[in-house]
């Protein structure tokens, strides 16, 4: 080993010592400060953004690589982990129906309407609830930019949610018990039969990393469960952010019939390290940076995009946040956690937010953020 | 100068500090003495989290 080379790898010890230390010392102190749950729900925010980043599970990626490539590894991936979580979600909200809740809500048309514009949305920026956040913290520019019009989008959405569920809504339908267990999984094994089915023969098969990513996202789902007492989710804490600099500004929320419940007014003065969505929400940030520094990967230049690229980054955060709580959830609280709690509308948001993501596959080249 | 993808992950966890600056400009300030059990399961407390499936009062 040459004295060049023996510096390098300390200077690389040495920083990625001081990463692990830094997220350490930032769970230390919400635990201390804040609550033992609270620094707990940080390292599992933590653990999912070094798992997302780390293995490279994702959502809009799959889903593009299926529409395009009739690959289905990702979407199986996703599959077996709503599995792994439902197997012990549905029995733990049927025994424990009091401390936990599932991320249970009815089918409704704005709902429909919701997950569509947001399956259009995921595809234009290649990035959902949980995937903006990885990007944006593991450095790419195009989630930064939509970042906080995604939280502004998800305030607004918020704001007219009532209105919007005025269009109409079926009732609630939740698959409970032994029997809505043996549905969901039944359901999650006919789907992937389905997409491996649709796939082109030379692309089916499943790489081990993400077997272990999905293995890794539904422990940590589950733990998400356990600790907090409701299904891992992205949206609402996106959407407390963007309420609290409204307040902060002066902004009148009474107007709404959302943020001025007296719910959502104690939810408003309290801090953000104790909102559940927040502080995952902030540790999938942070762990994706930390991967992304790890691993040395920020050195790379940011690509050069036009006007156009820009503008519709904005506008689809915006949608993306918005369309989101229509849909109430987005590919994490009504994807993942909807269908794993039992909850049909987890269901119907997949069809139509994939019925939304193909369209907006059609609809990316033409906006300046991928050659043509 | 040609700007990286360290410029955008600093503005990102920026971002988070932004967030924090703003509650504790609001005057949320956490109470540890007033947190819950460790872990919901098994404490016998009501879930009352919010979330992204949920409306206020349901």
């Amino acid at each position: 080993m040459t004295d060049v080379t023996a510096v390098n790898t300390a200077s690389g010890t040495s920083h990625r010592a001081a990463l692990i230390g830094a997220a350490a010392l930032f769970v230390a102190v919400v635990g201390l400060f804040v609550g033992a749950r609270y620094g707990l729900l940080l390292a599992i925010g933590l653990g999912f953004g070094i798992t997302l980043e780390g293995l490279r599970f994702g959502f809009a990626g799959p889903w593009r690589a299926m529409i395009l490539r009739r690959d289905p590894a990702g979407i199986i991936a996703q599959l077996f982990a709503i599995a792994i979580v439902a197997i012990v979600a549905i029995p733990l909200l049927a025994s424990h129906g009091d401390e936990l809740n599932g991320a249970h809500a009815p089918v409704g048309v704005a709902m429909i309407g919701g997950a569509f514009v947001f399956g259009i949305c995921m595809q234009i920026v290649l990035g959902c609830g949980s995937g903006t956040l990885v990007n944006a913290g593991s450095g790419n520019p195009v989630s930064l930019v939509a970042l906080p019009f995604f939280a502004i989008g998800s305030f607004a959405g918020a704001y007219h949610l009532f209105w919007w569920t005025g269009l109409g809504s079926a009732p609630l339908v939740v698959f409970s018990g032994t029997s809505g267990l043996i549905i969901t999984l039944v359901a999650l094994a006919a789907i992937g039969a389905f997409v491996w089915w649709r796939a082109a023969p030379e692309n089916r098969r499943v790489p081990r990393r993400l077997w272990i990513a999905a293995s890794l996202v539904a422990l940590l789902a589950i733990g998400n469960l356990i600790v907090s007492g409701q299904p891992w989710g992205v949206v609402y804490g996106l959407g407390l952010w963007a309420a609290k600099g409204v307040t902060l500004l002066g902004g009148d929320l009474s107007g709404s019939a959302f943020w001025g419940s007296p719910d959502t007014q104690n939810r408003l003065a309290a801090s953000v390290l104790t909102d559940i969505t927040s502080l995952t929400n902030i540790g999938i940030i942070a762990g994706a940076a930390l991967v992304a520094s790890w691993r040395a990967g920020l050195k790379q230049a940011l690509p050069k995009l036009p006007a156009r690229a820009w503008i519709a980054t904005i506008v689809a955060g915006f949608l993306l946040g918005y369309s989101s709580r229509l849909a109430f959830g987005c590919n994490v609280g009504a994807f993942f956690s909807g269908i794993s709690t039992g909850s049909l509308h987890g269901w119907v948001w997949f069809g139509a937010a994939f019925l939304g993501a193909v369209q907006g596959v059609r609809i990316r080249p033409y906006l300046g953020l991928e050659a043509r | 100068m040609q700007l990286t993808r360290r410029f955008v992950a600093v503005m990102a966890l920026g971002l988070i500090g932004l967030v924090l600056v703003i509650d504790f400009a609001g005057g949320a300030v956490p109470n540890a003495y007033q947190a819950p059990a460790v872990v919901a399961l098994g404490s016998g407390q009501v879930a009352t989290g919010a979330m992204c499936a949920g409306l206020p009062g349901n």
